[in-house]
């Protein structure tokens, strides 16, 4: 057996590591022949103490080193900006609801103006020229101020009167805009558009709301009082 | 590490990890010196120890996520980051030597005997710890997990991520070096 198969054995017995009976026979009957393993195994031991010497050397305070590495705690989570982070979500919440709630309201308006103007969808029916006797006089004795109107309105009929289409114009487009204009319009004018008018007087003027589209063309008329020019 | 150590981590990661500054005081307070050791082992310098004890905790601070407590306790993986940011350290000063030290250097060479005869014990630890630090570091690490830190082959070789048998032919080979290069310096006949 050389000296390096011996030196294993020599490392753990200098690092503390008594090895059993059988191997410390073996090992120390070769010692005794080995004057180089013997210095071997004195230098290993003595390499452990100056190693214990190491180990026992005293560490420097801990608040030596700490300050650095507690500033980049801080800035790594800065106690104020988790606060600010609730009011700055606070404000922004604020404005949007202000915001939100102006849309709503002005939608609802819009909305309502719409809804006042609906029944241009019973117009798009392209019907005969209609009876306007009849209508007239079916609106005459409703119509009278906007209170009547708005209590007839709600005690009889669930749409308001609805408009009649002007013969031979082209029917509104889908979502487009329309305005309604009051004025009076004489019989004439009606039956030369294309409605077919019964009346004792022809001279007489008809008051109707008129529904005028986009382009500023008269789309369909609500005819609601006839008058007599004498 | 006992369980009760273990629980106490657990809690001070995770309320650290929410933003308490008392909680990670505290874990820096706890594994400060285990962690300066491993550095001033793997080092053999106090003043870069410390560096990296710091280094080691504001890592922490930026990746507080990348520790998994099912996969073992916060002191081992503190000591891998530690050896992480040493190694990448060593490679970035590896092409740079002051002017001191190379002179030293070469004194060390030359001048072996005179040097280890005037030699007092203080010296003498922290050339030792100079000579470890300077082992290639697959020796250094066995030297200071299984000499310095106490631990066994079997917590070696898992810290270090090799085979028990490889920990101990690194450590045995370290100490011959070591052994070489200090039987003058530690009062006995050189071979």
């Amino acid at each position: 057996m050389s000296c390096r198969e011996y030196r294993s054995g020599l490392i753990e017995w200098g690092r503390g590591r008594v090895p059993g009976e059988a191997a410390r026979r073996v090992l120390v009957m070769h010692l005794e022949q080995c004057g180089e393993c013997a210095r071997f195994l004195e230098t290993q031991q003595a390499l452990s103490a100056a190693m214990s010497d190491l180990i026992a050397e005293p560490v420097p305070p801990a608040s030596e080193f700490l300050g650095p590495v507690m500033t980049e705690f801080d800035r790594a989570h800065p106690p104020r900006r988790v606060r600010m982070i609730p009011v700055r979500y606070a404000i922004i919440a604020a404005i949007a609801a202000a915001l939100l709630l102006a849309v709503v309201l002005t939608q609802t308006r819009v909305h309502r103006h719409f809804r006042a103007s609906r029944p241009i969808s019973t117009v798009t029916v392209q019907a005969p020229a209609p009876d306007v006797t009849t209508a007239v006089a079916t609106v005459d004795t409703a119509v009278r101020t906007p209170q009547s109107r708005r209590a007839a309105f709600r005690e009889t009929a669930p749409e308001p009167e609805p408009f009649y289409p002007i013969p031979y114009t082209a029917p509104l487009a889908p979502g487009e805009w329309t305005r309604v204009e009051r004025m009076k319009i004489p019989i004439g004018a009606l039956i030369a558009i294309g409605f077919h008018v019964i009346v004792s007087d022809p001279t007489a003027t008809v008051e109707a709301d008129v529904l005028v589209s986009q382009d500023g063309r008269a789309r369909a008329i609500r005819p609601l009082s006839i008058s007599n020019s004498n | 590490m006992g369980e009760t150590e273990r629980r106490r981590d657990r809690q001070l990661v995770e309320r650290f990890r929410s933003g308490d500054r008392e909680a990670f005081a505290e874990l820096y307070h706890a594994h400060y010196p285990a962690l300066f050791r491993h550095a001033l082992y793997m080092t053999g310098d106090r003043v870069r120890a410390g560096e990296t004890v710091q280094d080691v905790f504001v890592w922490l601070i930026h990746h507080s996520k990348d520790f998994d407590e099912s996969r073992g306790d916060l002191g081992p993986f503190l000591g891998g980051v530690a050896r992480k940011l040493l190694l990448r350290r060593q490679r970035t000063e590896s092409r740079w030597l002051p002017f001191d030290e190379a002179a030293a250097s070469v004194r060390d060479a030359n001048d072996d005997d005179q040097f280890a005869r005037g030699l007092e014990r203080d010296e003498e630890t922290a050339q030792l710890r100079k000579a470890i630090a300077a082992l290639p570091e697959r020796y250094r690490d066995a030297v200071v997990h299984c000499d310095l830190e106490g631990r066994s082959y079997e917590e070696a070789a898992s810290a270090m991520d090799c085979a028990v048998g490889t920990v101990r032919s690194r450590l045995h080979r370290a100490r011959e070096l070591l052994a070489r290069k200090f039987q003058c310096r530690l009062g006995l006949r050189c071979l």
